[in-house]
């Protein structure tokens, strides 16, 4: 089929007096991936499923595993990435050719640095050197994991970060070069 | 670090096909050699020259198969056999009758190469180079077409060589620009790709929209149906946009969110205050690049009409902009 140069000059006309105009602006959602509510739920949970122990009391994970960790999760179209770029960890080159991308987009991830500097402030985590750690309000962190699991909403989301347990993510794939 | 450059420029060189790889192959010789001339395949093609250099003694041809074109390695090693013996013969004047070479006539070669020039050198450039087995081939097929050929446009002693994407990365410095338009081919060609497969979630709007419309128009039902079908087309080429924006850059996702909220904006605007609201509709596909082009053009200037068109098409099918058959007056 050829393009129509201009389909909605064509629609116009089809229409003209011979319709009502419908315009609701409020209709049009704006994208997930800026809602604060929901990059907390997903970071929550991203780090109550993968945050070992550390101290006495303390839970912590490297600040960029957390990052690629949420990042996939919010895009589950990137677990079979992910799981290509761990795998060719034995072949530097074909490493960096499967991990151009995804390096690049979870690296730019800005809304993630201002969810954690959030969370930071909040005293829910702590910044411990390249980890984040539990800070003293972490319990609100437990139950937002919980609640989400309890209400089965962002399932999509934990499920990947389910199977990211089974990923092997190494320093190196963390550190850049 | 450098050598991760040369890595990325060549894993974008064999990312590439088609025209794209002929384009980017011509953009980099052209940058690296003084005097490379690419050669366009009109008004009657290309004579089975892509490109020359060094006054005329120099000769390119490039093959960029699609990657999904073959199953397996043979398969592809084939295909880059036969095309480029298929350009060796047109640029030797050569074709077959039954198995035996005969002499042609390639009268394009005679309006671009200068007058009296011969290609001493010709480069064989190719996506993917991952095997040895294409080599024989072709060497021994070029050895049997410099002897049969009247040798007007090819030197008798002409050599050829073949480059793949690591050996062409390889080959002269890679720099940020180079990286830069190499990444921009690539993500252009990602998102028609992505575009073509990108589900849309939930069309039942779009569609009830393109009902009401056709039960307006029982007259032009099938212009109804190319319609939807084009801002579709359109509608995946914006979800593709944003899908390899989101994965790749976000910082560019996020100046693309608040573009969409000033195209949303400035469209319901112009078509809440007009009079004649339907003869506003075409100018918002021109509202939505005018906003995208100052942020997007520069670097992805090919494809942001389209995703402008799709932003519209979007707002058709997301419900922001829509219609409703006239209300029936009673009384």
């Amino acid at each position: 089929m050829d393009k129509i140069a201009n389909p909605l000059q064509a629609i116009g006309e089809l229409l003209a007096g011979r319709a009502q105009p419908v315009v609701t602006p409020d209709r049009l959602a704006p994208s997930a991936i800026y809602d604060l509510q929901y990059r907390m739920a997903v970071t929550a949970s991203a780090f109550e499923m993968h945050a070992k122990p550390h101290g006495l009391n303390q839970r912590r994970i490297h600040a960029a595993r957390l990052k690629l960790l949420q990042f996939v999760a919010c895009r589950p179209r990137l677990l079979a990435v992910l799981r290509n770029w761990s795998q060719a960890q034995h072949d530097a080159q074909l490493s960096i050719a499967t991990s151009q991308r995804l390096r690049r987009g979870f690296l730019g991830d800005q809304m993630h640095e201002d969810v954690v500097a959030f969370l930071v402030a909040r005293g829910i985590l702590a910044w411990s050197g390249s980890h984040v750690a539990t800070g003293p309000g972490s319990d609100w962190l437990t139950q937002l994991h919980s609640a989400t699991v309890e209400q089965g909403v962002f399932a999509i989301e934990r499920d990947v970060l389910e199977k990211l347990r089974d990923v092997r993510i190494t320093n190196a794939m963390l550190e850049g070069w | 670090m450098p050598m991760a450059l040369v890595l990325e420029y060549a894993e974008s060189l064999a990312a590439l096909a088609g025209d794209e790889f002929e384009s980017e192959v011509c953009a980099r010789l052209q940058a690296a050699i003084l005097g490379f001339q690419r050669v366009p395949s009109t008004p009657h093609g290309d004579a089975g020259l892509d490109g020359f250099s060094h006054n005329g003694e120099r000769g390119y041809c490039c093959y960029g198969p699609e990657h999904d074109a073959f199953r397996t390695n043979k398969q592809r090693e084939t295909a880059i056999v036969d095309k480029l013996k298929s350009d060796l013969r047109r640029l030797c004047e050569l074709d077959f009758d039954r198995r035996n070479l005969i002499c042609i006539d390639n009268a394009e070669m005679a309006t671009i190469l200068p007058d009296g020039r011969k290609l001493k050198h010709i480069s064989l450039l190719v996506n993917w180079f991952e095997s040895h087995r294409v080599l024989s081939p072709l060497f021994t097929a070029f050895a049997d077409y410099r002897s049969a050929s009247a040798c007007r446009y090819v030197d008798e002693k002409a050599s050829i060589n073949v480059q793949g994407p690591k050996e062409l990365a390889n080959m002269y410095a890679v720099d940020e620009a180079t990286i830069l338009r190499a990444r921009q081919r690539v993500f252009a060609q990602r998102v028609q790709h992505t575009a073509q497969t990108v589900d849309i979630k939930d069309p039942k709007d779009f569609d009830s929209k393109m009902a009401v419309l056709r039960e307006i128009r029982p007259d032009q039902l099938s212009a109804i149906s190319g319609l939807a079908e084009q801002l579709r087309a359109d509608w995946r080429m914006s979800l593709a946009f944003e899908r390899e924006l989101d994965e790749t850059i976000p910082t560019l996702h996020r100046t693309l969110e608040e573009d969409r909220r000033r195209i949303l904006t400035r469209v319901s605007q112009v078509m809440v205050g007009s009079r004649e609201t339907w003869k506003e509709l075409p100018t918002a596909s021109q509202i939505a690049r005018e906003i995208l082009e100052p942020d997007f053009g520069k670097l992805y200037g090919s494809i942001v009409q389209d995703v402008g068109s799709g932003e519209i098409a979007r707002l058709i099918g997301e419900c922001p902009v829509g219609w409703e058959r006239p209300k029936i007056a009673h009384g």
